[in-house]
């Protein structure tokens, strides 16, 4: 049992939920103006596994890991974009939008990786990737050295585009504006904003934090990608953003949470407890997290409003 | 006389909807194969014999039509009343756990044996789907993202005790994850010799036409139609909309558990860990597809159990691979998800409001 708790607190741990949270803070750092403006999108699972094959293609194509990333970017846009115009103005419904999407970015990325890199299930391609910066003022600090040194690029910049998200979000009018359709989207129309406008911005810019975060996904310290490889990181980016209700901060918190116990799947592999268990963590998580801030509902408990 | 008109435009709203998705997909799937350096109609054919051409091959269609039917159904029942269960993928692997081991730890003659198996089978994924609608209710906690990741812990949860009651090695492979065969008593009956179309698809025919009989003619019907159209109104007129709620879950959890219980003593002959591809999702756009009509579902059941068969064999036949179905499958739901009702009544609007000002010019 003490072998447990020891690796919970070992910088190891530290150090891989730091660097797993990336994916989720990417996302959020976009996402969280989604989630203000009220668009729930489960598609972001298929933005990131489709931009994380985009990525590792542009990669393998340039050899350049920026140009793999901007690939991932581009197609995360374009992802939002058709998203955008079925749920915006051909009125489609969002969730079965959203599963559409999730299953095309099944079948797309599978179908591509037989038809271009000619394997099933993964591949491990000669492409370049982001690989660790050492950070010479980091590396006598004892702890601090073992958690936030030998990180990438994307792992670092993660918390600073969480930081501008946060900016944007209160101390500009866009955000003000954003926050205002999120508290009562009828009020705001009648004040002269057109949210159609404010969703729009916050869908294409979710489309390309999805898309960088699907560039971390595989193109971080090794330049992969296999079937099914985000494995629900998108659903975890829509709960993070929920439990923190669209506050960049509350949601990065919240998603360090959760890549905390992810991060544990790691360090408790080579324990004799099931595999199977430890990588339900993360789910569990989730739905604890949900439960528990969720838990002062039950004064209303068994009112159902649509 | 007006009514026949209305019925007359939806009609024609309809047939637009069905024709344009199908036309962009035919024309979407075309580049896509062409680009794989393949003929479509090569493709369309090798799918077409795959689905069709033996009655082996007819079989394995009407194998993959039992579950699509079943799962269909389930999503059915849920989002004809606007209950987004998404988690049919999870109460699939534990109605399909259930039965496996109720097919081989329990001894019962032949025929009663596969029935008890699909009723344990059904309220493993009943009581699986009980968890978000708990959430639901009590806490209001959205089953959107409840269901979503309880999908993953359900295919986790399930390996995890399969592996424990097997006593498998912790680092087993994935895919020798599986229980001990089921006994000869719990199979169900085979229909035609040599493919797995058993009585399964008896069974999926019984549940649907019931499902349509409910909604048809029963009061129960009614109310479960109306949350799903108008909650305010159903909540005005007497309906307990929490009771409702929650028996719509459970219904769907029982139908999706039965699916993954047919699939494990009718195909597999035992619980194989992630056996179920997407199995899951297919329940949600057969239903979409369908546009949520009983009736709708069996036909679009055939139709994607045909794809299912079909692709197979264009797998084995031709440069593609078999995912490019799947794509396909998937962005013809996009296309029938788009509301077609309401561009079409745009457009009219338009035409009217530019009439109206062009008669005020003269």
């Amino acid at each position: 049992m003490t072998e447990y708790l020891k690796a919970m607190i070992n910088p190891v741990t530290f150090s891989a939920a730091f660097r797993l949270g990336t994916p989720l803070l990417i996302g959020l750092s976009g996402y969280c103006f989604s989630n203000k403006v009220g668009i729930l999108n489960i598609a972001l699972e298929s933005f990131m596994m489709i931009s994380a094959f985009f990525s590792l293609l542009g990669s393998y194509l340039f050899l350049n890991q920026y140009i793999g990333a901007l690939f991932g970017i581009l197609s995360g846009i374009v992802l939002s974009i058709i998203y955008g115009i079925l749920v915006f103005h051909l009125g489609a419904n969002g969730l079965i939008t959203g599963v559409g999407f999730n299953l095309s970015g099944w079948g797309l990325t599978t179908m591509l990786l037989v038809a271009i890199f000619k394997t099933r299930g993964a591949a491990n391609v000669d492409a370049s990737y982001f690989a660790s910066i050492d950070i010479p003022f980091l590396r006598n600090i004892p702890f601090i050295s073992d958690v936030f040194n030998n990180q990438t690029i994307l792992v670092y910049i993660s918390p600073m585009l969480i930081l501008i998200s946060y900016f944007v979000m209160y101390k500009t009018p866009f955000g003000l504006r954003a926050r205002g359709i999120g508290l009562n989207s009828k009020a705001a129309e009648t004040a002269g904003i057109r949210v159609i406008r404010y969703q729009w911005v916050s869908m294409i810019v979710s489309g390309a934090t999805m898309g960088l975060s699907g560039a971390f996904i595989s193109l971080n310290t090794i330049a992969l990608f296999s079937e099914n490889m985000t494995s629900g990181r998108g659903f975890l980016v829509l709960a993070s953003a929920m439990v923190g209700k669209g506050n960049p901060i509350i949601s990065m918190l919240v998603a360090y949470v959760f890549s905390y116990f992810e991060a544990l799947t790691f360090t408790w592999s080579s324990f004799p407890i099931n595999t199977q268990l430890i990588q339900m963590l993360p789910y569990v998580a989730v739905l604890i997290v949900l439960f528990v801030t969720n838990f002062k509902n039950i004064k209303n408990a068994g009112d159902i409003d649509q | 006389m007006n009514k026949t008109t209305k019925l007359g435009e939806e009609f024609k709203i309809n047939l637009i909807k069905y024709s344009f998705s199908l036309f962009a997909v035919l024309l979407i799937g075309s580049l896509l194969i062409m680009a794989q350096g393949e003929n479509p109609i090569t493709a369309v054919s090798s799918i077409f014999v795959g689905a069709f051409g033996s009655k082996v091959n007819f079989g394995n269609t009407l194998h993959w039509m039992a579950p699509c039917m079943l799962v269909g159904t389930a999503a059915l029942i849920a989002f004809r009343s606007g209950v987004m269960n998404l988690g049919l993928e999870g109460q699939i692997y534990f109605g399909a756990l259930a039965a496996g081991l109720a097919g081989y730890m329990v001894e019962l003659p032949p025929i009663i044996h596969p029935l008890f198996c699909i009723v344990v089978g059904g309220i493993a994924g009943m009581l699986w789907a009980l968890l978000p609608a708990i959430l639901r209710l009590f806490f209001n906690i959205s089953e959107v993202i409840s269901t979503l990741i309880l999908n993953y812990i359900a295919i986790l949860l399930a390996e995890l005790f399969t592996i424990l009651l097997m006593k498998f090695e912790k680092n087993m492979s994935v895919t020798n994850i599986a229980t001990t065969k089921i006994l000869d008593s719990a199979r169900l009956l085979v229909l035609i010799k040599g493919t797995n179309a058993t009585s399964a698809l008896i069974i999926a025919a019984v549940i649907l036409v019931v499902v349509y009989l409910v909604y048809k003619y029963t009061v129960v019907g009614y109310e479960l139609k109306q949350v799903g159209q108008n909650l305010k109104f159903a909540k005005i007129g007497g309906v307990n909309a929490s009771r409702v709620f929650i028996s719509i879950f459970l219904i769907s959890g029982f139908i999706a558990g039965i699916c993954g219980a047919t699939e494990t003593i009718g195909v597999n002959y035992k619980f194989i860990s992630r056996f179920s591809a997407n199995l899951g999702w297919d329940g949600v756009m057969i239903t979409r597809v369908a546009a949520n009509s009983p009736g709708g579902v069996a036909v679009v059941s055939f139709i994607w159990a045909a794809f299912k068969a079909g692709a197979m064999h264009m797998e084995r036949n031709t440069v593609l691979n078999r995912y490019v179905i799947n794509l396909l499958q998937a962005i013809f739901v996009l296309f029938i998800s788009i509301d077609y009702k309401m561009l079409y009544t745009n457009y009219k609007e338009r035409k009217f409001i530019k009439s109206q000002s062009l008669k005020e010019r003269d």
